[in-house]
């Protein structure tokens, strides 16, 4: 029987940051609060406007490529799993990377986007998207 | 009370933001990681993975815990790092970073190659797909 469930907030019974959810093939079960992507945002660097976000702060534009993000429900700590994608521009080369030059927290993060074709000068990438799989606080 | 809830959509209490349980399926990564290749390849933090395997200079394998249903699913990272902590050393290299996910449901690749492989320090992967 198809059936709806009408809820604002969903909590594990034994764990409250636990709820078990069975795989697509119906033999084994992942963790619903680990898989679930807890920030993404797309940033244009050249406007230094945020184009869409989830669970996404302030942006600081930093210099040409160079950005600090912020995280509003901050991370448990900093080994979390940070993805990039940035817009490919034709004849640019462009590659996202994140910078360890300030040390990420549990609430930001930097990024940088450079030029590879252009011996690695920063560029603004028109379409910087980030994301983070990890534990939130 | 431990409890299994069977339910096709959830949705919010005023009847919005509705979503089927095949899209929670769907949608949330299956494994992540956060992990260095330096010395022996290690997790800083990690959801379904069982052990990295240092397969080569720039090489590691990642196994998960949950095995994935077939070979097709998508795998996604990026390295900050490689010898060095600073990418900014290794830009003029062309940083590469590449997957293999064609060889097994449990275990994926992850390489970085510099001009030469290279074992880079700052490793964030997630993957997507069917659970067996």
């Amino acid at each position: 029987m198809a059936s709806q469930l009408k809820v604002d907030t969903l909590t594990g019974v034994t764990t409250a940051g636990s709820i078990v959810v069975t795989g697509e093939g119906n033999s084994t079960t992942t963790n619903l609060q680990q898989g679930l992507c807890k920030h993404w945002i797309s940033v244009d660097m050249s406007s230094a406007a945020v184009l869409d976000s989830f669970n996404a702060g302030s942006i600081t534009d930093n210099g040409t490529g160079d950005f600090t993000n912020t995280i509003t429900s901050v991370m448990s700590n900093d080994d979390y799993s940070n993805t990039i994608g940035s817009l490919y521009v034709a004849a640019w080369g462009q590659i996202g990377f994140f910078r360890t030059n300030t040390a990420r927290t549990t609430a930001l993060y930097r990024t940088g986007s450079v030029n590879y074709h252009n011996n690695g000068n920063a560029t603004d990438s028109p379409q910087f998207d980030t994301q983070i799989n990890g534990d939130l606080a | 009370m431990a409890s299994i809830l069977r339910v096709n959509t959830l949705t919010d209490a005023s009847s919005n933001n509705s979503v089927p349980m095949a899209t929670v399926n769907q949608g949330t990564a299956k494994s992540w990681a956060d992990f260095t290749m330096a010395s022996t390849p290690s997790a800083n933090d990690s959801f379904n993975l069982a052990s990295i395997t240092d397969v080569a200079t720039g090489k590691a394998g990642l196994v998960v815990t949950s095995v994935f249903a077939n070979t097709n699913y998508s795998v996604q990272g990026n390295s900050n790092g490689t010898a060095n902590d600073d990418f900014n050393s290794t830009v003029g290299l062309g940083l590469k970073c590449n997957f293999n996910v064609s060889t097994s449901t449990s275990t994926y690749e992850f390489s970085i190659y510099a001009g030469s492989y290279v074992d880079a320090i700052h490793n964030y992967s997630n993957a997507h797909g069917d659970l067996a």
